[in-house]
């Protein structure tokens, strides 16, 4: 029986936890106090996927510290919450054979190498959308694509049998890159706007925007020795960066004609209810390496400081 | 309409709860900057884009 220990079981982390438990895998999640008196008092969680509600036994914890050792553990925490959560699971680190973060950006791999050492990271990006519709509940909102660097079987097989699809690749870095540039222009266009996904991508002056980001994210991955390229289930970045908007606004219509038109960023959610933006390990980082790396990306920071600005937890205080 | 108006209805925030934040105060620093000079605008676009979007709803 393989043991994964899913670190920050928000939505996206339960519903991985759901999906591996139930293709047999011994999964515990490390979650918020209420999520897990909820899994634990419904002995499992529920998994909504379209119609369909499974009721998935796995373990959950909220205190680290009785967290027991697993072979793999998945990183799904706030990009600002990692070091001190894995800080807290240093007990995990004997029995550990890899570590695999599905966070946002690169930056990830960096503080997991830190916790367990480079060689135990395989790099990951995950498409898969999930909500956490009430604790112990959680949504499976989009069947996206999982990506995995080598070295973290059996993980993929397992996701594949629970019907998610997984791809292993040793070009996992510029998957990170190329999630970590898209995400850097869609936070901006529709955390800035409200608007839900496929309407900011066919606005003229928000697609102009979109392929600006883009292509100082390019840069930027470039300097960094990475070739940012299309990569499937993402938008595609190496086309909008050389042909400009109209590959653009073509996502933005195969979203419409799929019936796609209300997706909304989660980071929208994060500004409702006053939560820290997840916007250091995306602009943050891009910025951080242009400034190491000479590029310049002035829209990337004007991006930065206006979410900044949407944060509450920024506000400064009063004078 | 000033640059404090113009980035209060782009952030969706009070004016004065604009000068509380941080990020904005480095916007609206850009934008008095770029308004004197003749170089790139970047804060400008970026901001007026952000406006003419949401104007558009």
């Amino acid at each position: 029986l393989t043991s994964v220990v899913v670190i920050g079981a928000g939505a996206l982390g339960s519903a991985y936890g759901a999906c591996l438990a139930q293709a047999g895998a011994d999964v515990q999640l490390l979650a918020r106090e209420a999520h897990v008196r909820a899994i634990a008092e419904a002995g499992g969680i529920a998994l909504h996927d379209g119609d369909a509600v499974q009721h998935v036994a796995l373990r959950a914890e909220w205190r680290p510290e009785k967290v027991t050792p697993a072979e793999i553990a998945i990183l799904l925490t706030k990009g600002h919450d990692s070091a001190a959560a894995l800080d807290s699971l240093r007990h995990l680190l004997p029995g550990l054979r890899v570590a695999v973060s599905l966070q946002n950006g690169v930056v990830k791999d960096r503080v997991l190498a830190g916790w367990c050492g480079p060689e135990r990271v395989a790099g990951g990006a995950s498409l898969v959308g999930a909500t956490l519709q009430r604790p112990g509940t959680v949504t499976l909102t989009s069947r996206g694509i999982t990506y995995f660097g080598p070295g973290v079987e059996p993980l993929p097989r397992l996701l594949g049998d629970s019907g998610l699809e997984t791809v292993v690749t040793d070009q996992i870095e510029a998957v990170e890159w190329a999630k970590l540039v898209q995400a850097d222009a869609v936070m901006t266009i529709t955390a800035l706007t409200g608007k839900v996904m496929h309407a900011a991508l066919l606005d003229s002056d928000l697609a102009e925007l979109f392929v600006g980001l883009v292509r100082e994210g390019d840069a930027v991955a470039a300097a960094a020795g990475v070739e940012l390229r299309d990569i499937r289930g993402l938008f595609p970045l190496r086309s909008i960066a050389e042909s400009g908007v109209e590959p653009v606004y073509e996502a933005g219509r195969a979203l419409e004609a799929r019936g796609a038109t209300n997706v909304r960023v989660s980071m929208l959610e994060d500004v409702h209810r006053a939560r820290r933006l997840e916007i250091d390990d995306v602009h943050g980082f891009l910025i951080a390496e242009a400034d190491r790396l000479g590029v310049p990306v002035p829209l990337t920071r004007v991006s930065f400081d206006l979410l900044s600005a949407l944060d509450r937890t920024r506000t400064a205080a009063p004078r | 309409m000033t640059d404090l108006e113009l980035l209060s209805q782009v952030l969706g925030l009070e004016p004065e709860e604009v000068l509380r934040r941080p990020g904005a105060q480095r916007v609206l620093a850009a934008l008095r900057v770029e308004a004197a000079s003749d170089g790139p605008t970047p804060a400008t676009d970026v901001v007026q884009a952000l406006a003419r979007a949401r104007e558009r709803g």
